[in-house]
C-alpha cells in the first residue's frame, strides 16, 4: 500500500486508513486518529510532592510545551488573617467531573497529557493545594488548556473550603 | 419511593446532619424534594437560587423526575483550587 500510495509514509502519528469497497478504484481516504489524552488525577490528603511529580514527567518527541500550575493557600481570606485551609470534597463525583473536562480537553485542544492533584484535608499557608500540569506540542494550547481546566474545576467539581483561624502564638 | 439526600460544605452546618431519606411519590421532581427539604430544614431557603444538586455523580436541574434509590447531594458553590 505504501508503494502505490506516494507520500503516504509521510503522515505523522498513526492514522486509521479507511478502505471503501464500493469504490472502484483504489481509494483510501486517511483520517487522523483521534488523539487519546493521558490523564493521571490524584485528589489525596498527602502532602503534594513537586520533585516526584516532575521526576515522573513524560514527554513524547512532538511535545514542545509543559505549563505548570501551583495553587497556594494565601493567608487570608475576605481579609482576615487564616492558619490554614480545609479542603472537603465529594470524592465520586469530584473524580467523575473532573474526567469530563478531561474529555473535553481532549476535544479541544491537542494535548497529550494533564495530571491534576488536589488535596484535601487541612492544607497550612503558603503550602500547595492544586498541582496542574498540560504536555502540548506548543505553549498556546498548554497555557489555555490550563487556564481552561482550571477556571472550569472552580465551576464544577465539587470541592469546598473552610477557612481555619491562625494558631494563637504560643 | 425513597431517596437518600447528602449535604456538603456549609449545609452540613445549617441542617445539622450529613444526610436524610425521605419518602417522595412518582413523578416527584427535585426542584419538589428541595422544597420538602426546605421545610425540613428552614436555613435552606436563604440559598435557594445558589444551592447546586446533583443525582449520582451528576449536576442535574430541578426538573429532574426522581427514580427510586436516587442519591441526591446538595452544597453550595464549588471552591476547588
Amino acid at each position: 500500500m505504501i508503494s502505490r500510495l506516494a507520500g503516504i509514509d509521510t503522515v505523522p502519528n498513526e492514522c486509521i486508513i479507511a478502505i471503501d469497497l464500493r469504490h472502484d478504484g483504489f481509494h483510501t481516504p486517511t483520517i487522523p486518529r483521534p488523539h487519546l489524552l493521558k490523564r493521571q488525577l490524584t485528589i489525596t490528603v498527602a502532602p503534594i510532592d513537586e520533585p516526584s511529580l516532575t521526576a515522573g514527567r513524560q514527554l513524547s518527541r512532538d511535545m514542545g510545551a509543559v505549563v505548570c500550575f501551583l495553587g497556594v493557600v494565601r493567608g487570608d481570606e475576605e481579609g482576615k488573617p487564616i492558619g490554614a485551609i480545609e479542603y472537603e470534597t465529594f470524592l465520586r463525583m469530584a473524580e467523575h467531573q473532573f474526567h469530563l473536562l478531561f474529555d473535553e480537553i481532549e476535544k479541544r485542544w491537542p494535548v497529550e497529557s494533564v495530571r491534576l492533584v488536589h488535596r484535601i484535608g487541612v492544607v497550612a499557608v503558603n503550602e500547595p493545594s492544586l498541582w496542574v500540569e498540560v504536555v502540548a506540542p506548543h505553549r498556546g494550547e498548554a497555557f489555555a488548556a490550563c487556564q481552561w481546566l482550571i477556571d472550569q474545576m472552580k465551576r464544577v467539581v465539587p470541592i469546598w473550603k473552610k477557612p481555619i483561624g491562625p494558631r494563637p502564638s504560643a | 419511593m425513597i431517596v437518600s439526600i447528602q449535604f456538603f460544605s456549609w449545609y452540613k452546618d445549617v441542617t445539622g446532619c450529613a444526610g436524610a431519606t425521605e419518602t417522595v411519590p412518582a413523578g416527584c421532581t427535585l426542584g419538589e424534594l428541595y422544597n420538602t427539604l426546605v421545610s425540613r430544614y428552614p436555613g435552606l431557603a436563604a440559598m435557594e437560587k445558589s444551592t447546586l444538586m446533583a443525582v449520582g455523580v451528576d449536576y442535574q436541574k430541578r426538573n429532574y423526575v426522581l427514580k427510586d434509590g436516587d442519591e441526591v447531594s446538595l452544597f453550595p458553590p464549588v471552591q476547588g483550587g
